[in-house]
């Protein structure tokens, strides 16, 4: 250990800045697991269908309707 | 593939509310919350309108585009539905939305709201839709029944139209083509002047 005092504020600037440097790493990567999964889920549904099709009851009232 | 749209013709309009209470009947929405409503412009004026308003599953929905969970997601069809499991009740999408559809259940400290409830066009939510769950959450899931929205059906002046997108389209201008003054609908003497009826 140094008592250097530009050699301790040097270190503590690494400490930060690799500590900094963590924080962003761990937060990027925890937002790609989480997005990943939506982002696929996204694009399964936008393909599934509600379910609607012409059946009679609406014909009848597309016909009603007029 | 249909594109699914709600049209509502103002002329025929008569305030009935009708369509609200079948929603709300239908779906089982709880108190606080119309997934549905009609709002009447220059009431007891010359030039009244109703127009009865829900979510309009816009093609370039604002509510998706702001939600911070993506809770939201589009069919096949153009139905603008949502997960109330991934839902965070933030109220972003209340914002963002142009018609004010989106409803929350409860007001409580902090600003809590309860998970968004909104008009789903009777299509459900995620989950299977004959389940009790998916009952519970977001209605009855009429159009796997081969059915349409209720508040549609059941407008006895069919001033509210709603189905496939061409077809109601259609249906519509073959009533302005028949009323021979324009469309009557509420905002388009605003956008290109008013209708001459002679």
């Amino acid at each position: 250990m140094s008592n250097n005092p530009d050699t301790k504020a040097a270190n503590r600037r690494q400490f930060f800045k690799a500590a900094g440097l963590g924080a962003v790493a761990a937060s990027a990567a925890g937002a790609g697991t989480i997005a990943a999964p939506s982002a696929a889920k996204a694009a399964e549904t936008t393909l599934e269908s509600a379910g609607y099709s012409e059946t009679a009851h609406v014909k009848t009232y597309y016909a009603l309707a007029k | 593939m249909a594109r699914m749209k709600f049209l509502l013709d103002a002329e025929r309009c008569t305030e009935c509310n009708a369509c609200v209470t079948a929603c709300k009947n239908e779906h089982e929405v709880p108190w606080g919350i119309n997934r549905r409503r009609v709002v009447t412009l220059n009431d007891g004026k010359p030039g009244e309108r109703s127009i009865s308003m829900a979510c309009m599953h816009c093609t370039d929905a604002p509510c998706m585009a702001v939600c911070p969970v993506d809770c939201f997601y589009k069919t096949a069809e153009g139905v603008v539905l949502h997960s109330k499991d991934l839902c965070i009740g933030c109220g972003y999408c209340f914002y963002a939305c142009p018609f004010g559809a989106p409803q929350y259940p409860q007001a409580g400290n902090f600003g809590t709201r309860g998970k968004m409830d909104k008009c789903t066009f009777c299509a459900g939510g995620p989950e299977a839709s004959t389940t009790d769950a998916s009952f519970a959450k977001y209605g009855r899931n009429r159009l796997a029944e081969g059915k349409l929205p209720l508040c549609a059906e059941m407008c006895s002046t069919k001033a509210l139209l709603g189905g496939d997108g061409d077809v109601i389209a259609g249906i519509y201008r073959e009533r302005v083509a028949t009323r021979g003054y324009g469309s009557g609908a509420w905002g388009w003497a605003t956008a290109y002047g008013a209708p001459s009826r002679t």
